[in-house]
């Protein structure tokens, strides 16, 4: 594909990717071949309904359940607060438990949670089949890309790239150009023994997705043999990658992976010794809200669901974030300017997103096999 | 025809109210959650997940498989070695601070429980910080200025876990022990003297034996608080540096797939050993008291001189005071004003936008009301209806006063999170669900057995002969019990209030999970910020916490005139 993608590079759009998205999306393929180009070619932005926003206005607040992070999330709501006079109240929990929790309320009939944010759209999905979501199609979700949401069920906030990240300090010029240019066979070589860190694909959405690439969608290239050279050098183990992060900053760690693009980011900007790079293939994940069919401010709900998914509430997330943007026609205004990372020499985009998992048989599956296995490998 | 007096009725009528009204209390607050934690271990999922079915899956793969039976002896001797550690040196401590002529006693004192101001999941952090084999502050320090190669400390080994365990510990067995030695008649210590023992054989010989059930009831009180740990284990590399069954419960509940199942079969293992430690515990505790202390006659402990041991002793509780206290919060300071976490305190660079934001934050603002406000009244409930049990079970002799007994103690042997998940299933569906109440409920369910062993040691240490005289004088009960023992426990009351206060302030495991958005406390945010967000305002919170802590600490002591270590 070409430029005017923005943020995001360019799919891996075989037609059988496409068939696959097309069935998570629960469209026909024939009309997704073409659809980016539709999104693109949108002008005017479609607005919320009048009446939304005074019924919004009058309930006055909504909680979300999100998993973002939580001072860039609370910035981020902040911009909605502004716009509308409506407050947030933000929990922030670990995707699996905050999920139960609100399953749990739900069933019970605790209504607390407005919108749910959640990086796993296979549990969404199984709440929708328990009718606990509510179905709703924002008007500004028609700009987001078709394999990025479920239309009436969930729309992706924010897609995430995820690669290897070292710390510049403890690497070598040589180990940093074996890093740059080795792909992620990097991640096995015996020098980062003692030196690497990674995190459980247990912990979440995004670990999960991460791993599933080398474990399910791509076993064929990674596979068993791939993780087990890397459990060799015995990494340290996280449960939430967060402190992992901020232990690659410390120097405990010169090499990491499963380094997403919004925190290396936000650590680049903080000023510490951190780069990263996105090899080929380069597994992404979805960050994705949904209402919760017994919202307690249903209308508030909505509107900060469309505000979530138009132009403004994307481009509201650069400015906290360096994700990409879910849409075709929101780009980092640092990207063009080349600001920040984007002026750095070491910095490139990802090239070839692996996204197209959604739909697998082995993605879905509740049991989530390859969690066992991956433990299994890494002697949990 | 016999005809039973209207009056003895209506005494035994009473007599039956009061032991019924308690049974109650303690059936809702304390054994419903516990049943529900029992109950939970035998589902295949939640309680409202319509697809769970009952199964002992759970409990088999837990009580019957390997990686748990291994996990759970590596916990156990674990424990033990904390509270062996913790036990040794706090036992030290009192000793030299009640015994002997080292200055600044009152000093000393306060230096020794500080580390009680740190919640132990930031101290945990803290330690990170310093001693992490690559980054620790210690490390880089003993390796750039002293030519160190690899490292001086591992805080992420199982020796390191251990450590920091005990160090958080100590203030409990110092506590425990020094109350017993202060409450101890010297004249015993003194005629020892006179028949020409030494200081060592004196201590042996006299002193151990007497504070003897003490020592037991801190290490086993140590040992059952140690086991339900999940937080500092957690914060040193979790199962990476040593297994530890509090960690699988606290796996099992936050990483896929959510398992509350095996979560609660571990959290029934972990209650068998903790009642065992339990049992130990409550023992000892009433051997320890069976001593009568607090009687008409008064006593002056005599100091032992030092010498040439004074700057030793002086050098080891310093030594444990920059350990416990001075080295974690200097570490939590660095990081609060850095921009990120460097292990080089000369190039890091440093800020004051954590503090401006942490400040600025609605949700910190919310969540240090909250805090306070479940500060406040859960100790305040705790402690009253710790004073009505232990009067009745004690004084008043109601029936069925073992058993209650045995109940009041049972929060101690059951995992925090795994206690908060028994409430959040007993209170899921009433009203109290999200507000800041099911916290002063959980806190007044989790702390009762202390506040109660605390009031019930005080009573019991009164000497009987006090009240009969009231009671002679020609007093009612109610007057001799609000001017004669009341008053008499009034100091123990208090310590044990501060004592639930420190415990509701920095309460972790439950509080996450009963967490809501209109009930966030700063322990939960502090949590959530090391997990999802920066170290930074971790660390911050962290300190709040303890600025919180000191400034209801102070207010409490001079406006009651407390000290903690009084406790019985």
């Amino acid at each position: 594909m070409n430029d005017t993608h923005g943020g995001l590079p360019t799919y891996n759009f075989t037609r059988r990717n496409l068939m696959r998205m097309a069935a998570v999306a629960g469209l026909g393929a024939a009309s997704l071949s073409f659809l980016p180009k539709v999104a693109v070619a949108q002008s005017s932005a479609p607005q919320p309904s009048e009446d939304l926003i005074a019924a919004a206005k009058t309930e006055g607040t909504l909680t979300f359940y999100h998993t973002t992070a939580i001072d860039p999330t609370a910035v981020w709501t902040s911009a909605f607060t502004k716009k509308y006079g409506i407050t947030t109240q933000n929990v922030r929990g670990p995707s699996y438990p905050l999920f139960e929790r609100w399953l749990t309320e739900e069933r019970v009939g605790q209504h607390v949670a407005d919108v749910v944010q959640i990086t796993d759209t296979v549990l969404i999905e199984s709440a929708h089949d328990e009718k606990l979501i509510a179905d709703y199609t924002p008007a500004s979700a028609a700009g987001i890309r078709p394999e990025m949401k479920k239309e009436g069920v969930w729309y992706t906030a924010f897609v995430n790239a995820m690669g290897i990240a070292w710390n510049s300090k403890l690497v070598s010029p040589e180990e940093e150009k074996l890093i740059r240019e080795g792909g992620w066979n990097v991640l096995t070589d015996p020098r980062w023994k003692g030196r690497i860190a990674t995190g459980t694909p247990a912990s979440g959405g995004s670990s999960y997705s991460y791993v599933y690439m080398f474990l399910g969608g791509k076993r064929d290239q990674f596979g068993p043999d791939f993780l087990a050279k890397m459990a060799a050098l015995k990494p340290q183990v996280y449960d939430s990658k967060s402190p992992m992060y901020d232990r690659l900053a410390a120097g405990e760690h010169a090499i990491v992976d499963q380094a997403s693009q919004s925190d290396m980011g936000g650590f680049y900007l903080k000023g510490a010794p951190i780069r990263w790079v996105f090899p080929t293939p380069t597994p992404a994940n979805l960050t994705v809200q949904t209402i919760s069919a017994g919202a307690p401010h249903p209308n508030a709900a909505r509107l900060f669901q469309d505000w979530a998914m138009s132009q403004e509430g994307q481009a509201a997330w650069f400015s906290v974030a360096g994700v990409s943007s879910a849409r075709e026609d929101t780009v980092d205004p640092r990207k063009a300017a080349k600001a920040d990372w984007y002026k750095e020499d070491w910095y490139k985009d990802p090239e070839n997103l692996y996204i197209d998992y959604l739909g697998d048989p082995g993605y879905v599956d509740p049991a989530k096999p390859i969690i066992a296995e991956w433990n299994q490998l890494f002697g949990r | 025809m016999h005809k039973i007096p209207v009056g003895l009725v209506r005494r035994k009528r009473q007599r039956l109210a009061l032991p019924v009204i308690l049974g109650l209390v303690l059936a809702v607050l304390v054994l419903l959650p516990i049943v529900l934690m029992f109950l939970g271990a035998v589902r295949t999922g939640t309680f409202v997940d319509p697809r769970a079915h009952f199964s002992l899956r759970s409990v088999i793969a837990v009580y019957a498989t390997m990686p748990y039976l291994k996990t759970l002896i590596v916990t156990i001797g674990a424990s033990l070695a904390v509270s062996f550690l913790a036990c040794f040196i706090g036992i030290a401590l009192a000793w030299l601070i009640s015994r002997t002529d080292i200055p600044a006693k009152a000093w000393m004192e306060n230096a020794v429980i500080a580390p009680l101001y740190l919640s132990p999941f930031v101290g945990a952090l803290a330690w990170l910080i310093l001693g992490s084999p690559n980054a620790g502050l210690i490390n880089v320090l003993a390796r750039e200025v002293f030519g160190v190669t690899g490292y001086a400390i591992n805080v992420m080994t199982a020796t390191g876990v251990i450590l920091v365990m005990a160090l958080y510990n100590i203030p409990y067995a110092y506590m425990t022990v020094s109350a017993a030695l202060k409450g101890m008649d010297p004249s015993m210590e003194e005629a020892s003297y006179l028949n020409g023992a030494g200081v060592f054989s004196t201590a042996l010989k006299v002193t151990l034996p007497v504070v003897r059930p003490s020592i037991i009831s801190a290490f086993f009180f140590v040992f059952v608080l140690t086991c339900g740990t999940f937080s500092i284990p957690a914060a040193l590399g979790g199962t990476q540096a040593m297994p530890f069954l509090a960690i699988d419960i606290y796996r099992a509940t936050a990483t896929y797939p959510v398992d509350y199942a095996r979560a609660a079969a571990i959290g029934t293992l972990l209650f068998w050993i903790s009642l065992i430690g339990v049992a130990f515990y409550r023992f000892a505790s009433q051997v320890a008291t069976r001593f009568v202390t607090v009687t008409a006659r008064g006593f002056r402990t005599r100091f032992l001189k030092l010498r040439s041991w004074r700057l030793p002793a002086i050098g080891f509780i310093l030594t444990y005071v920059t350990l416990a206290i001075i080295l974690p919060y200097l570490a939590l300071f660095y990081v609060a004003f850095t921009r990120f976490t460097s292990s080089n305190i000369l190039t890091a660079s440093y800020t004051l936008d954590n503090f401006r934001s942490v400040i600025a934050s609605v949700a910190v603002r919310q969540s240090i009301g909250n805090t306070l406000l479940v500060g406040v009244i859960s100790p305040t409930f705790c402690v009253l209806l710790g004073i009505v049990l232990a009067y009745s079970i004690r004084r008043l002799r109601i029936r069925g006063a073992g058993i209650l007994d045995y109940i009041a103690m049972f929060p101690i042997a059951v995992p925090g999170i795994v206690f908060g998940t028994g409430i959040f299933w007993t209170y899921l569906m009433t009203p109290v669900y999200g507000t800041v109440w099911i916290l002063v409920i959980a806190f007044v369910a989790t702390y009762i057995p202390y506040a109660y062993r605390m009031i019930d040691t005080s009573i019991i240490q009164i000497d009987r002969s006090l009240e009969e005289a009231s009671a002679l004088c020609g007093a009612s009960h109610y007057r001799t019990a609000s001017q004669i023992t009341f008053r008499l426990i009034r100091p123990s009351v208090l310590s044990a209030w501060i004592l639930v206060f420190i415990f509701s302030i920095r309460e972790i495991s439950a509080a996450i999970i009963l967490s809501s958005p209109s009930n966030r406390v700063l322990s939960v945010m502090s949590w959530d910020y090391l997990e999802f967000g920066n170290v930074q305002n971790a660390a911050i919170i962290g300190i709040l916490q303890t600025v919180i802590l000191m400034a209801g600490i102070l207010v409490s002591r001079f406006l009651l005139r407390v000290k903690l270590s009084q406790s019985g």
